[in-house]
């Protein structure tokens, strides 16, 4: 088991009308940024954003799903293209939504909608060990950390806010929750186990 | 009764009639019809003594001179019946002894969705057990090497499971670990251990067709003469004698994918007692236990391994054989390159009471193999195959040494459609 810490920073990146963008760095105890951190803040008490639904997209390449993990409001309507050139068979039992989809070769145009908040597991049928995410927020106010770890979040009204982080090897998948002063540089530390996995269920050479 | 070689070879071949039917349904069907082949030509060189496919006593595929042969010509063929249900059949054609188009699986496969954790797998038909971790490539190939283990060589040419089978695969989705068990009841398989028996393991990779019969050497004992002339010198591994159905269980521990832990107990519960049947044919009771693991050192690395240990019997107990096979396989991939080493090691050993027909036998190979991927259709390649094998069942022919060391060395083009 190996402890990292979680340092997340805030810079204040920005000023107008006490309308603040704050970019969240979220690195591990040795400084190396973590990617795909889910980082949100409540709807409540901020601006009024506008609710932009624009359409997402979580495709089947190489038989992994692709993002592994994929944010989106909740409502928002998400295509399920297959650039393999074998069949997918993608499926959730996740209580925020139940679906299945067979997709053939080429590309799905048909989205399913993510009316319910929470986290939704997709699975394969014709390939068990394909994984992949859909976290549904109740806010439009959230990002992925990319490859230097960062997530920036803009439209925010200054004060003290809770911020919730989110990874699926993180706190065992659970949600957790740090206070940051979203005017000011924040610099919170976060002690958890994390095992960084290896990802060898991708089998060039056959699965059987 | 037995069937004429001609309904025999039609019957042989049941997917053409399924490929015929699914070339016709595929212009609706589209992406619900998949087709995949393969073409190998090998040009050869080999060196010890000629072939069980000569009626000869050698124990790799090819013989004693150079020649360019037809190493694989398949077709393997799926159809989406459902979202859940699908035909899987693969085709061969093939140019040694009975040669001619034949089905080597042909199977209704059932995927249902009934839980993220428990996601069950059902089969009907005439597949292969998915004991090992070697033959993993279209139409049961293995994408290491041309020639398979000695252990996979037996089963690609006696063994095959003729029923249903039943697999559920247990995930917990983001676990580190998943579990599969497995079970399976069938018939046919009753004369599975004919060719350990008498011509011993081999290493090659011919895999038999439906209603196949796999000839060997004449062995005096099988003779006219012989204490077993009773028993024809061929396997007809398709053939039910005893009625009796057998089984096989298996379990899989699978850690992130990088180690792998398969074991499986077989039984075909084959009738010792049972009468001979037609064509020189008994009813064998074979039962064996196979472990095979994989373990991935990195995305170039990998060690494959399996070890199968059992034991046949035949015709009240007249042949008796204690067998055992292992191998180990190292395998280096990197971009269009690809290396493997396999050392196998294998013996039987003769625990009846029959004198003039002895199963003793024991042996080593080394495989080494290179393949380089030019693009998705071209492949080229080439394997140098060392077997050295002590059978004692030679020594029935007065000209014959038990021990022969074979070499087998082999260039080969691969197109794939």
């Amino acid at each position: 088991m190996i402890y990292f810490k979680f340092i997340l920073s805030g810079i204040l990146l920005s000023l107008s009308s006490q309308i603040y963008a704050v970019q969240i760095t979220v690195k591990d105890a040795n400084d190396k940024p973590l990617k795909n951190v889910l980082v949100m803040l409540p709807g409540d008490n901020q601006t009024a954003k506008p609710v932009t639904l624009q359409q997402a997209k979580m495709s089947q390449r190489d038989k992994q799903f692709t993002p592994h993990i994929l944010a989106v409001q909740q409502g928002t309507p998400v295509v399920f293209p297959n650039e393999d050139d074998i069949a997918h068979h993608v499926y959730s039992f996740s209580e925020a939504k139940q679906f299945e989809k067979k997709i053939y070769r080429g590309d799905d145009q048909t989205p399913v909608v993510f009316e319910n908040a929470g986290i939704v597991k997709l699975g394969c049928n014709v390939h068990d060990w394909m994984l992949g995410y859909i976290f549904v927020v109740d806010s439009p106010f959230f990002a992925l950390t990319d490859e230097n770890g960062n997530a920036t979040l803009d439209g925010l009204h200054s004060g003290v806010k809770s911020v919730k982080l989110w990874h699926p090897l993180l706190h065992d998948g659970e949600i957790t929750e740090r206070e940051i002063a979203l005017q000011e540089h924040n610099a919170i530390q976060l002690e958890t186990t994390l095992i960084e996995a290896d990802d060898f269920d991708i089998d060039d050479l056959g699965t059987y | 009764m037995t069937l004429s070689n001609q309904a025999k070879k039609v019957f042989r071949c049941p997917s053409l009639l399924l490929t015929a039917l699914c070339c016709g349904m595929s212009h609706q069907a589209g992406a619900a019809f998949n087709f995949e082949a393969l073409l190998q030509l090998n040009l050869v060189h080999s060196e010890g003594t000629q072939s069980w496919l000569q009626r000869q006593t050698g124990q790799t595929r090819y013989d004693e001179d150079d020649s360019l042969e037809l190493g694989q010509a398949l077709a393997a063929l799926s159809y989406d019946i459902n979202s859940y249900t699908s035909l899987h059949s693969v085709v061969h054609y093939q140019t040694e002894q009975d040669a001619g188009f034949g089905t080597s699986q042909l199977y209704l496969k059932y995927k249902p969705i009934w839980s993220a954790t428990y996601r069950p797998t059902f089969k009907v038909g005439v597949f292969y057990p998915e004991m090992s971790f070697e033959n993993t490539d279209m139409g049961w190939l293995s994408p290491y090497t041309y020639s398979f283990s000695a252990i996979n060589s037996w089963i690609a040419e006696e063994q095959r499971t003729g029923g249903i089978e039943a697999k559920l695969d247990i995930v917990n989705q983001g676990s580190a670990h998943k579990f599969s068990v497995t079970g399976a009841l069938y018939k046919g398989n009753d004369t599975l251990g004919s060719m350990l028996g008498w011509r011993g393991w081999a290493i090659h990779n011919k895999q038999s067709v439906l209603n196949e019969i796999i000839f060997f050497d004449r062995y005096p004992s099988l003779g006219p003469e012989g204490e077993l002339a009773a028993q024809a010198a061929w396997a007809e591994p398709s053939r039910e004698i005893d009625g009796r159905i057998g089984f096989y269980v298996g379990g899989e521990w699978n850690y992130r994918g990088k180690s792998r832990l398969r074991y499986f107990y077989y039984d075909n519960n084959g009738d010792i007692h049972a009468p001979r049947a037609d064509g020189g044919q008994f009813a064998w009771d074979t039962r064996y236990h196979s472990l095979a693991w994989q373990y991935r050192f990195n995305k170039s690395w990998r060690l494959i391994a399996q070890s199968m240990v059992g034991n046949s019997e035949m015709w009240n107990g007249k042949l008796n054989i204690d067998f055992a096979a292992y191998y180990l396989l190292l395998n280096y991939t990197q971009e269009q390159h690809r290396v493997s080493l396999r050392l196998d090691k294998f013996e039987t050993k003769d625990i009846d009471h029959i004198s003039s027909d002895d199963n003793d036998g024991h042996g080593n190979g080394i495989t080494l193999s290179y393949k380089y991927k030019i693009n998705d259709a071209w492949q080229v390649g080439a394997e140098y195959l060392y077997l050295d094998g002590f059978r004692a069942s030679r020594l029935q022919f007065p000209d014959q040494q038990a021990d022969v060391s074979q070499n087998q060395i082999m260039g080969a083009l691969e197109y794939r459609f």
